[in-house]
């Protein structure tokens, strides 16, 4: 990035379209292909991931010029397994049915690389407001697209959305779609059109 | 790394690194003071709301200790028993037990509650969590499949097309979840066996 | 591509083949085993077969039409991806799963890839496994041949996890007089194609032959009834390895076009066929087996470029 000024609502936007963290950067692809099987998930994951990173943001922001550069990835690691732990634990103390359907992809949050490369390119060099801005924005922008490709899934999938049925009994829903091969087939065409769409507006300017 | 560090500055950082780390320590150590009694109490609900529905006359579910006899049965039918409840009355006689078993399916780790009466009849089955292939094998969590076992007795053997009086039709495309679902089940009828005997004694 | 053509010196052969003619071939040779298929399955598996060639023309077209690409439908490789299709799904399937399969062949599989000549699997049969996982109890609900509405489990799944059922004697077996998919249950039907393709140079013989051979061979010494010939000749003749053998594994693009290379894909296809069938939880794996070689098949070909003559080192590195 140029030093174009930072103000909060371009941070915000960046996050949320320019930059989005799933279909232009690509990170964070496990939780993405394997919490997407319905939208009550897809929502969940990227919520609670989106709480992470603004936590995860404002501190190593707040802390950037005590953390001494030579630790500083294992500070930041640090700091996200413990946030990452307090969203679990709260997450099966008040929300118990979703942490059960989210399982072992709440803890994997720690490895999801969204969050330590916005630590590290984002948070450790701006001050705080931009940082936590930076992580909603991020934060946003991976719940849209988890949100985008779960419908897709369940609606093709399971036949419902947010577990309402939506075909009759004559329809069967295309299991495979809520599998594995499914998740990647849409994420798959997902990145498809937007690249498609962005040449497209490329070409237009 | 180019150029070496000094005995000094690897101290203070590593007491930077130890402030930050003890200080996240102790917030985490706090929530878990809140959250832990919480979590606790949520899995205790979810055993007691299983127990419910698969013997929605009890009054109260009193735990058993395992003997090395149910872990055995548990073991010839190829699972495990992890929790065992005698089902009482509101006026404190037995009325039947709930066994909660984990089995494997086409993954391994279905947790099924079952509810057996004192006529070593199935009254229900519940399943509290697994790892089946959503579509297919989960389907066994709904009520069609479930309620099937509705007052089967011993041995209840899986079928993939018209099943007879002690059978079960298989989920379509799921035979393997059916099975370790079955295989939960025909565990808590021979342990309600061994345990009711024990009561009459 | 442009720049990349290949300039070879004299004799430069020449046919008359052009995609269409092997396309009609193709057609031509599956004709026999539609037949049987609808004589045994009734009116409605000719439906089945009609409506898949239809939609994957359709897509076909639709597709080229949003694309602003050049139409190719009258290529035939739409209709015969849409018959190959057809022929690999069970009799009684419902029409508007048929028709998602097609559209996904043509589409998702062959469109989005380039188009024909560049897909890397073969369309047909990453239908057919997109639609057995999606759909797995109606992909997998066979019915007993020439009557109606009797279900029944096909003798490949007879064998393998003794579901209720008859086997059907041997002979019947050949001739098709058992469950399966519409195009899989005549081995006559599907050798006839065979022979006609042979005779018409469409394909070489080399890797149906050696695919059933290797099967063959591992079913024989190690398969569940080591040793025992009536079990072999079932495994041979039921379930879809006939039909793979001589109408998948064959495909073109997605099969290695070196000889070397295509011993090597038939021995990897009858390997991973023995393997899924006699260890696997289907009762068939010549749809996956393929379809895994096919992925492969880049690699087998880079192995095994001829050498040129008079070269002891390989190719020459440019």
């Amino acid at each position: 990035m140029a030093e174009n000024k930072k103000t909060v609502p371009s941070v915000f936007m960046n996050g949320i379209l320019k930059e989005n963290p799933t279909f232009v950067q690509l990170l964070g692809m496990c939780p993405t292909l394997a919490v997407t099987t319905s939208l009550q998930n897809g929502i969940g994951m990227g919520l609670s991931a989106t709480a992470v990173l603004i936590c995860s943001n404002l501190l190593i922001s707040l802390l950037r010029k005590i953390i001494p550069d030579k630790v500083r990835i294992a500070a930041y690691i640090v700091i996200i397994a413990a946030f990452v732990t307090l969203v679990q634990m709260c997450l099966s103390a008040y929300l118990p049915d979703l942490s059960a359907s989210l399982g072992l992809f709440i803890p994997l949050i720690v490895v999801n690389c969204i969050i330590l490369a916005r630590a590290e390119s984002f948070a450790s060099k701006n001050g705080p407001l931009l940082s936590a801005v930076d992580g909603l924005g991020m934060g946003l922008g991976f719940t849209g697209a988890l949100c985008i490709i779960s419908s897709i899934r369940e609606i093709l999938g399971a036949g419902t959305i947010m577990g309402i049925e939506l075909y009759g009994t004559h329809v069967q829903p295309a299991t495979i779609m809520i599998m594995a091969p499914g998740g990647f087939i849409v994420l798959g065409l997902l990145v498809g059109i937007i690249n498609f769409i962005t040449s497209k507006a490329k070409k237009g300017e | 790394m180019k150029e070496k560090m000094n005995v000094g500055e690897i101290i203070k950082v590593g007491i930077i690194l130890f402030l930050i780390t003890a200080i996240l320590a102790a917030i985490l150590a706090f929530v878990n003071g809140v959250t832990a009694p919480l979590i606790e109490q949520n899995s205790l609900i979810a055993e007691q709301e299983a127990m419910k529905t698969v013997m929605p006359d009890a009054a109260e579910f009193e735990e058993t200790e395992l003997t090395a006899e149910l872990t055995d049965i548990a073991e010839d039918n190829g699972g495990e028993i992890s929790k065992a409840f005698i089902a009482k009355d509101s006026s404190g006689a037995d009325m039947g037990v709930c066994v909660k078993t984990v089995t494997s399916g086409y993954d391994v780790g279905i947790e099924t509650m079952t509810g057996v009466d004192k006529e070593l009849t199935v009254t229900g089955v519940d399943i509290i969590s697994m790892n089946e292939t959503p579509g297919l094998g989960a389907n066994a969590d709904k009520e069609e499949f479930r309620d099937q076992y509705e007052g089967k007795k011993d041995d209840v053997n899986v079928v993939k097309a018209s099943p007879g009086d002690n059978d079960i039709q298989a989920i379509a495309g799921a035979t393997k979840t059916s099975n370790g679902v079955t295989r939960g089940v025909n565990i808590a009828l021979d342990a309600t066996e061994i345990l009711l005997e024990g009561g009459a004694e | 591509m442009a720049g990349n053509y290949k300039v070879s010196s004299s004799p430069h052969v020449h046919t008359d083949a052009t995609v269409q003619s092997i396309m009609r071939d193709v057609i031509i040779a599956l004709i026999p085993s539609a037949v049987v298929g609808g004589f045994m399955f009734g009116w409605y598996a000719s439906v089945v077969i009609g409506a898949a060639i239809v939609s994957a023309v359709l897509a076909e077209w639709i597709f080229n039409l949003l694309a602003k690409k050049p139409n190719t439908v009258g290529d035939l490789s739409a209709a015969v991806t849409g018959l190959l299709l057809a022929l690999n799904m069970p009799p009684r399937i419902p029409i508007w799963m048929v028709c998602v399969g097609s559209a996904f062949a043509i589409i998702i599989v062959k469109q989005l890839f380039g188009g024909l000549g560049k897909n890397f699997v073969n369309p047909a049969l990453a239908a057919r496994c997109f639609m057995l996982i999606a759909w797995t109890g109606a992909m997998t609900t066979f019915r007993e041949p020439l009557v109606d509405a009797v279900a029944s489990a096909t003798p490949l799944a007879i064998m393998k996890d003794g579901a209720q059922g008859m086997l059907p004697s041997l002979l019947q077996c050949f001739a098709g007089v058992k469950a399966g998919t519409i195009g899989e249950v005549s081995g006559i039907a599907i050798l006839a194609g065979f022979a006609y393709l042979l005779i018409k140079r469409v394909i070489k013989p080399t890797i149906p032959v050696v695919y059933v051979a290797s099967f063959a061979v591992l079913t024989f010494f190690f398969g569940k009834e080591a040793m025992n010939v009536e079990y072999l000749a079932y495994q041979v003749l039921t379930g879809g390895l006939l039909l793979g053998a001589v109408f998948m594994a064959t495909d073109y693009t997605t099969t290695p076009t070196t000889p070397k290379g295509m011993v090597i894909f038939a021995i990897g296809c009858g390997v991973l066929t023995f393997l899924i069938r006699r260890f696997g939880g289907y009762p068939e794996g010549v749809s996956f087996s393929i379809l895994l070689m096919n992925v492969a098949a880049p690699l087998i070909e880079n192995y095994t470029v001829p050498k040129s003559f008079g070269n002891r080192g390989g190719a020459v590195k440019r």
